[in-house]
């Protein structure tokens, strides 16, 4: 299916979304409170402090996105067009 | 007659904080503990108002360490070049306060029990550059409570809280404050207060705009940088009272999202470092900045190419992770809404609209010093977005936090106040007029029609001929529908108030833009593309002398010589 | 309706009332619920959706945001 005509109205779930509903209906406690529990659980499996890795991931998708946007630009001006 | 002909309810304080949001909770807790009386009126509820009413994810401060010898010059340097080389952003000494501060105000909200510090106990910065020289700015934190814990801090430490209050005026005696007028919004009654100094945290002001998401026919109040709540009161006050209004002729513009990504409705975050990537309605890349593509590109249109997206597909999957932690901690009900909608970071592709106004924050505001009082009222205090020059995120906390902690000196040289029996009828006539109004203008007819003239005939980009006719059509409203407003209760009562500071001050906005004949910065005069070289380090200042508006050109001050050392 | 109260789950602990920045709610003294009254003023911040004790709050996207 076209990128642009089937992602729309897909329904779907965040995974930190289930387990923060989990702990709320486990608990029997309010959403603002159980997520206050689920947060730091689901930051450790963040790699928010491997800066190193951060910082290449930030220079890698920005070396990638000055080269599509060339490549875009190419294509345009060859006549792209939606079928 | 005595004050109690007015009303039963009459409250003496020391220092009268009007808005208990960002800045306000801070400062009437900090001032709490100087031992003084601190009396905090709120529209909303404290535990969940202002800006952060839902959470923020991220705390503007630079990070401990950095001198402000280096953050001073790059600071003015960002905002000398957002106008164009002419003027800074208000006043470098009040920059130079808050940055000086602002490491002390992180520990002091610690100390508070507001949390600063990531969920494994460090500091978390973000990843930002910062004038090319890779410096971090903004903590990451987890604030989707904070406003819970902000209101507490100020209830342990003694603040009495008056939620569901409005003011309506502030009373002046001899050119200081000396109290305010107020309403509860959900009983109707008249209360009055008495006040030493008084400090305005009402935020910024939106409301003169129709909000940034789409199709507003029946949610007319879903605005996005701040909350509809900050409807310019206590700017508007401020005014009436003689304090001056700095740069009421500019306002920001920016991107509509068509759709609202949840994260502050339609903010497009910038999750960690990692841009969003924009395409073509043909899948085919756009590049970020060519505004030109957004707003009516004939070309563009003619190879199919519109509408343009935006997305962040291309993320890796733990900084989609970070995306779902950064909704939590700004807006957590988007977890549940955008899944509802479809709206999948990993698959979604979010359309962009068009360039349009949007409110008025960070430059604009009361006019204060470096200590944060009215230069045209004393005793009059303004942080946060309620004062030009100190808000965003760099300036709530500070500046709040400075005042509540250097007012005891204030209080104990001001003397008592005297509160004057005229204006204090003038204000609740005003005030409980709409309530005998029948077959009139409901508050949001009127409300909805001073927004269109803003969009309209203000807009992003302005020019004479349509400022005119704004300023006759706006005429027009003020002579036949502000008399007829009409409150059925005392929730509309508030509504009707609120129009009436969002119409005194959309007006100063329209009269300010038609005076102002000149493009710089994101202020644009498509008429007049050149900088007006007599306004370079002017603001433009409104406020009322002896009942009649005047217009000012301020200099804006150099920094004062014990400062300008200090960054040898 | 963008807004709903689940009056099952509901215990009438006065949370959303007294929280709504836009006070969107009204209190009925009979029933001893809240009220939704003022819901086109909502702006769908999730504040009573996400501190009510009992999660008896459901937000929906309005057709205007589809």
């Amino acid at each position: 299916m076209d990128k642009m005509d089937g992602h729309y109205e897909e329904k779907f779930e965040f995974p930190f979304w289930a387990l923060i509903k989990q702990r709320a209906d486990e608990k029997d406690i309010s959403y603002s409170d159980a997520a206050a529990e689920v947060c730091p659980e689901y930051c450790k499996t963040i790699r928010y402090r491997d800066t190193e890795w951060t910082d290449e991931q930030i220079a890698n998708r920005e070396a990638e996105g000055v080269a599509e946007v060339q490549d875009s630009n190419r294509k345009i001006e060859a006549g792209a067009r939606k079928e | 007659m005595g004050l109690d002909a007015f009303a039963k309810n009459i409250i003496e304080t020391d220092l009268l904080v009007i808005g208990g949001g960002t800045a306000g909770c801070p400062m009437a807790a900090k001032a709490a503990e100087q031992g003084i009386r601190v009396l905090m009126v709120e529209k909303s509820n404290t535990e969940r108002s202002g800006n952060i009413a839902h959470g923020i994810d991220s705390y503007g401060v630079f990070p401990h360490g950095i001198s402000i010898k280096e953050l001073l010059p790059m600071w003015s340097q960002r905002m000398t070049k957002r106008n164009q080389g002419a003027g800074r952003n208000v006043d470098e000494n009040i920059d130079y306060v808050i940055f000086d501060k602002e490491w002390w105000a992180v520990e002091e909200l610690e100390r508070m029990g507001v949390p600063m510090k990531w969920d494994d106990g460090d500091y978390y910065w973000t990843p930002h550059m910062i004038q090319g020289k890779g410096l971090k700015l903004g903590l990451r934190v987890h604030w989707h409570d904070v406003k819970p814990k902000m209101a507490r801090m100020c209830a342990e430490r003694g603040v009495k809280t008056l939620n569901r209050v409005m003011i309506i005026d502030i009373l002046t005696h001899n050119g200081r404050v000396a109290g305010a007028t107020a309403f509860n919004t959900r009983t109707g009654e008249f209360i009055l207060i008495k006040a030493k100094a008084i400090a305005m945290a009402t935020g910024m002001y939106c409301r003169l705009f129709d909000p940034e998401t789409p199709l507003i026919w029946k949610y007319k109040m879903r605005y996005h940088y701040n909350p509809a709540t900050c409807s310019g009161d206590g700017w508007a006050a401020a005014y009436r009272a003689g304090a001056g209004l700095a740069h009421m002729d500019d306002a920001s513009w920016a991107l509509r999202i068509r759709d609202d990504i949840t994260n502050s409705y339609g903010n497009f975050v910038n999750n960690d470092g990692i841009l969003a990537k924009q395409y073509y309605w043909n899948g085919e890349m756009a590049s970020p900045y060519h505004a030109n593509t957004y707003v009516g590109n004939r070309e563009a249109e003619s190879k199919g190419l519109i509408p343009i997206y935006q997305s962040l597909e291309h993320m890796p999957d733990d900084f989609q992770k970070r995306l779902e932690v950064n909704f939590l901690d700004e807006r957590m009900v988007s977890l549940k809404l955008a899944a509802e909608r479809g709206f999948n970071p990993r698959t979604h592709r979010y359309e962009m609209m068009t360039y349009k106004p949007l409110q008025m924050m960070m430059v604009q505001g009361i006019l204060v010093d470096e200590h944060f009082e009215s230069r045209n009222l004393k005793g009059l205090f303004a942080v946060g977005d309620c004062a030009a020059g100190v808000g965003g995120a760099y300036g709530a906390c500070t500046s709040g936090l400075i005042v509540g902690a250097d007012i005891e000196k204030y209080i104990s040289e001001a003397g008592e106040p005297a509160l004057d029996e005229e204006q204090i009828y003038k204000s609740k006539e005003t005030a409980y007029a709409p309530l005998s109004v029948k077959d009139g203008t409901e508050p949001m007819e009127l409300e909805c029609a001073v927004r269109f003239i803003c969009e309209r005939y203000i807009g992003a980009f302005k020019s004479e001929g349509k400022l005119l006719e704004g300023v006759r059509r706006f005429e027009s409203l003020k002579q036949e529908f502000l008399p007829q407003l009409m409150a059925t209760n005392p929730h509309y009562q508030m509504r009707a108030m609120e129009v009436r500071n969002i119409m005194q001050l959309a007006e100063l906005h329209l009269h300010g833009c038609l005076n102002r004949k000149e493009t710089r910065g994101n202020y644009v005069r498509i008429d007049y593309p050149e900088v007006d070289n007599s306004r370079i380090d002017r603001l433009t200042v409104n406020r009322m002398e002896n009942g009649e508006p005047i217009v000012e050109k301020f200099l804006v001050p150099e920094l004062k010589p014990e400062y300008a050392e200090a960054l040898k | 309706m963008i807004v709903k109260v689940d009056y099952e789950k509901c215990i009438g602990c006065k949370k959303c009332y007294n929280i709504c920045p836009m006070d969107v709610f009204t209190w009925d003294g009979d029933t001893k619920k809240p009220k939704v009254t003022y819901e086109e003023e909502c702006w769908m911040c999730g504040c009573c959706w996400m501190d009510c004790p009992k999660r008896a709050i459901d937000m929906k996207y309005p057709a205007s945001l589809y």
